[in-house]
């Protein structure tokens, strides 16, 4: 009886380690599909003004392929590698609003990493008024 | 700029619950700088060079008011909302501080009801020579302001007259601005025209008998018009903290310039300073 208890608790110790080993790898595997942008941030004096920056976006991934870089409201891509599991590209950010990059691989076209820069800014916009006379 | 020898600090504490409310409006000044941004506070600190030619303004001694003169600049400007009243103080406004009511506005334009200063205090008597001539009182003027707004053009007008029995006189006021976005940077033009009627002129800068020596001469100052232009850039570091620049040049009128009071017609400033946007 104690020696099935010991048994059963040697097999609980290994599938949890299993278990951890699945996950990290699976983590790993995220981790090792990066895709930065640097600055990711870029600050206008106004709410709605057009906002300006040089953005230094590089990526890499555990196995080098054929990859592209998009801005992801656009369908062409900024830039392409082939058989490269890194890069880097020089990006001139000119936008009102907050704008998102992604990395694809040549097989695939869903993602495989996002970064977003975003827009900031001093002064917040005034909202419209409505015309009124008030005099006291 | 002449009329700022001290920022008033009369409206910092009610600056301090500045409201965040969307509304148009504040002197051009910051208008055409900054764009419509409603109630706001800022400070700051920079560095100024100005050069003032009138006696006492920047120097005590009368052959040093000509020169330009350097110096650390405390920057403080906001402006307070509370339905249609404001209160607002402008580093580069004429005047230091306005209360008002806007009477009317659409997005475009503002007509408001101004209770402002146009002159702080002037005591030319704190200059060597100068001893026999009285203080001159600071004004307080009541009148109407308009803005109009079309694209990156912004037209201000004013009109007020003394109500302080300091010199009884009328000002009026016509100026228009332009900005331009050169990138991040924010860059701004100003020009503006400011008439002063001879009341006013003769109470600053007229010399009366009664104050008259062997070396300052009596003097009646008739009406003028101050001509002044504006050029600047401002650009954010930050959410919080902006860089700005600018350089004010003014032509004194020449019933400004006759007066003993006077030692040239232009008078300039150039600043730099970082200002903090609570």
């Amino acid at each position: 009886m104690c020696r099935l208890k010991l048994t059963l608790a040697a097999l609980s110790v290994v599938y949890s380690l299993a278990a951890l080993s699945v996950l990290l790898t699976s983590t790993s595997a995220r981790a090792e599909q990066q895709l930065q942008a640097r600055p990711d941030k870029c600050v206008s004096l106004r709410q709605g003004q057009v906002c300006f920056q040089r953005v230094r976006l590089s990526w890499q991934t555990a196995t080098a392929g054929d990859y592209c870089l998009y801005v992801t409201s656009d369908k062409l891509p900024l830039k392409c590698w082939s058989n490269a599991s890194s890069g880097n590209t020089l990006y001139s950010f000119a936008s009102p609003t907050d704008r998102q990059f992604h990395l694809t691989g040549n097989d695939s076209t869903s993602p495989l990493a996002q970064v977003r820069v975003t827009v900031s800014w001093v002064y917040k916009s005034k909202s419209r008024r409505r015309r009124s006379w008030r005099l006291f | 700029m002449i009329q700022k020898r001290l920022q008033p600090l009369l409206v910092v504490s009610a600056l301090a619950l500045a409201s965040t409310q969307p509304a148009i409006g504040a002197d051009i000044s910051h208008e055409v700088r900054e764009g419509r941004t409603g109630g706001f506070l800022e400070a700051g600190i920079g560095l100024a060079y100005d050069r003032v030619p009138l006696v006492a303004f920047v120097h005590d001694d009368f052959n040093e008011s000509d020169d330009a003169q350097a110096s650390l600049h405390i920057h403080l400007e906001g402006r307070l909302e509370w339905r249609n009243f404001f209160a607002e103080t402008i580093d580069t406004s004429f005047s230091d501080v306005a209360f008002g009511y806007t009477a009317w506005a659409d997005h475009n334009n503002t007509v408001e009801l101004v209770l402002s200063n146009q002159f702080s205090q002037y005591s030319p008597n704190e200059a060597a020579g100068f001893e026999t001539l009285d203080d001159r009182d600071g004004d307080l003027t009541l009148g109407f302001r308009s803005l109009h707004q079309r694209d990156n053009i912004t037209l201000q007008f004013e009109l007020g007259h003394d109500i302080a029995d300091s010199h009884n006189g009328i000002i009026a006021a016509a100026l228009i601005g332009r900005s331009w976005q050169l990138r991040n940077w924010n860059a701004h033009a100003l020009f503006g025209l400011r008439h002063f009627t001879d009341d006013v002129v003769d109470h600053y800068f007229g010399v009366s008998q009664s104050e008259a020596t062997d070396t300052v001469a009596a003097y009646t100052a008739g009406s003028g018009t101050l001509a002044s232009a504006d050029i600047g850039a401002v650009v954010p570091i930050n959410e919080k903290w902006l860089f700005r620049t600018n350089l004010t040049l003014d032509r004194l009128p020449d019933s400004v310039v006759a007066s003993p009071l006077a030692s040239g017609r232009m008078a300039y400033s150039v600043s730099a300073q970082f200002v903090y946007v609570f």
